[in-house]
């Protein structure tokens, strides 16, 4: 009757920008008008704005190795299922994606949106595959970022500059090594672009101990230079390609800069994590100011017993039931509240995992969407 | 509804859709940008709603009167009342929302859409079919092939009760 047509559009998306992605698709199929809404750029662009602000979810995601039996040949294929825990809510799991691709198991996350596969990007939420223009080789890693207004991914590889050296894979000498950085851009609806960008920017460092995305638009990486005390913060925002050196942030009593450490986004802010065992304790030291390098010891994590291997994953926003967490995955995954000085336990099924990650629901797709809905009316 | 005139408070009267008078202060209707605008414009007195149900209006009223009342030590019973205020049938709650939207009460619409967007959680195409009573403008074609694309959006919760 009169009731759907007597919603204005702008109230109707503002209902379906709060409905989880795959629901969404889903809903494409109730008329034509909502299709045409739901398709829309301007829909996708607002729905992942909100996304940023709303509870990122956790991922957990396993893989398995089978082998296929085909014209006498086994075919190894891997299966990968995507689990996504609603951390807002009463953190259920729900199996998110789940798709067999044949070959190896080796797979890199750029972030929990892409995933780059022998080659091949895909997009979990859609289940898309698609081959990848050929890289500078040798290959060293993926870090991607993400500009909400116009949708668009930016994938920043990291490639060895110089072909001749073996020691890219491996540099057990400590050797400085220089590096090259070129870039891929993949919009909404696609095409992949055919090459990637190549930046006359170089690097020069031994090895790469950590790289984290802030906010979708500045990548940070903590190298080492030879010895193990020796590290730095390289950063190249997404939009202009500008790159810059950061030093570590420095102990308390001396003026040392700390010799291991890992980087975090915190609510939009690069922070340096610092473990110090005897302490049992973590100190997290927030980037006030890049250009100046101003680092400020914000908050003390007191976690006795934690194990060696612990990696901060990120922050959930203030939310009803919480004002701000920490997610820690030591296993098993914590969630810290910072202004309670306590942390709670998250279930996560130990289902035979290689990854833990912060997950935001996003709509984005390589190919356009719909029943090529889009070109009659608008 | 009707409140009585004390002191200087200015006093304005909404006309709902069924000719339904109410008599409100002006400063409760300040909470809408659009009558905002009018009384500070126009220096009205009284403001006809032909579009809104009385019944709309009434709640909507209601509303803008507990979110007036609302201070620190108040906040959560303002939260058991917004809870309350949407636990309304669908049909009811889509035509607040949609008045809410065109009288723009920023905060309440918010709200609204998020109460919409809890209802219609999970719930099969058909069912959002139902509740939005929507015909599909499908052809059978098309409407086979989301069938055989994403078979789970047609095996969903058919349930398009809402109350």
């Amino acid at each position: 009757m009169e009731n759907i047509m007597a919603l204005p559009c702008e109230v109707l998306v503002d209902i379906l920008s709060r409905v989880s992605l795959k629901h969404i698709h889903q809903l494409k199929a109730v008329s034509r008008p909502w299709c045409r809404t739901i398709s829309s750029p301007h829909f996708r662009r607002l729905y992942n704005m909100k996304s940023m602000h709303r509870s990122p979810a956790l991922v957990v995601q396993s893989g398995c190795v089978c082998y296929i039996e085909r014209d006498g040949i086994r075919e190894p294929r891997v299966h990968i299922t995507i689990s996504a825990m609603d951390l807002a809510g009463e953190n259920e799991i729900q199996n998110q994606f789940s798709f067999e691709r044949v070959g190896l198991k080796y797979s890199s996350f750029v972030s929990f949106s892409l995933l780059i596969f022998q080659q091949k990007l895909c997009i979990p939420a859609t289940g898309e595959t698609k081959d990848l223009p050929d890289l500078s080789l040798p290959s060293y890693s993926f870090d991607v970022g993400y500009t909400p207004s116009t949708n668009s991914y930016k994938i920043v590889h990291l490639f060895g500059a110089n072909k001749l050296s073996p020691s890219y894979g491996y540099n057990k000498t400590g050797e400085v090594l220089e590096f090259g950085f070129e870039t891929l851009t993949l919009t909404d609806g696609g095409p992949i672009p055919s090459s990637w960008r190549s930046l006359t920017h170089r690097e020069w460092f031994s090895y790469k101990v950590h790289a984290t995305c802030v906010n979708g638009h500045v990548i940070y990486w903590l190298v080492g230079n030879g010895d193990e005390k020796d590290l730095h913060i390289i950063s190249m925002e997404i939009e202009n390609e500008e790159f810059l050196t950061i030093g570590c942030p420095k102990e308390d009593n001396n003026d040392k800069p700390f010799g291991h450490g890992q980087l975090v986004d915190l609510n939009g802010s690069l922070c340096f994590a610092y473990y110090s065992k005897e302490l049992s304790r973590v100190d997290l030291f927030l980037l006030k100011d890049p250009k100046n390098q101003t680092w400020i010891k914000e908050y003390k994590i007191k976690l006795p017993g934690m194990p060696d291997k612990f990696k901060l994953l990120g922050y959930i926003p203030p939310n009803e039931d919480n004002n701000g967490e920490i997610i820690i995955n030591s296993p098993p995954c914590l969630l810290y509240n910072i202004e309670g000085e306590r942390y709670r336990r998250i279930p996560v099924r130990s289902l035979n995992r290689f990854c833990v990650g912060l997950y935001y629901d996003r709509c984005f797709s390589l190919e356009s969407t719909g029943l090529n809905l889009q070109s009659e009316g608008d | 509804m009707a409140s009585s005139t004390t002191g200087e408070k200015k006093i304005l009267t909404l006309k709902g859709g069924d000719n339904e008078e109410f008599i409100l202060e002006e400063s409760l209707v300040l909470q809408s940008e659009l009558l905002k605008n009018m009384v500070k414009e126009e220096r009205v007195s009284s403001i006809p709603l032909p579009s809104i149900k009385s019944k709309t209006l009434v709640k909507i009223i209601e509303y803008l009167k507990k979110h007036a009342e609302l201070t620190p030590s108040n906040k959560e019973e303002f939260k058991n009342f917004e809870k309350e205020f949407v636990n309304v049938v669908l049909e009811e709650l889509l035509d607040i929302t949609v008045a809410v939207n065109y009288l723009k009460i920023n905060g309440l619409l918010e709200f609204c859409c998020q109460a919409v967007a809890d209802r219609i959680k999970d719930k099969s195409v058909e069912a959002v079919r139902k509740i939005f009573r929507i015909e599909s403008d499908f052809t059978p074609e098309e409407e086979s092939e989301f069938r055989k694309e994403t078979p789970e959006a047609f095996e969903g919760d058919l349930d398009d009760t809402t109350n």
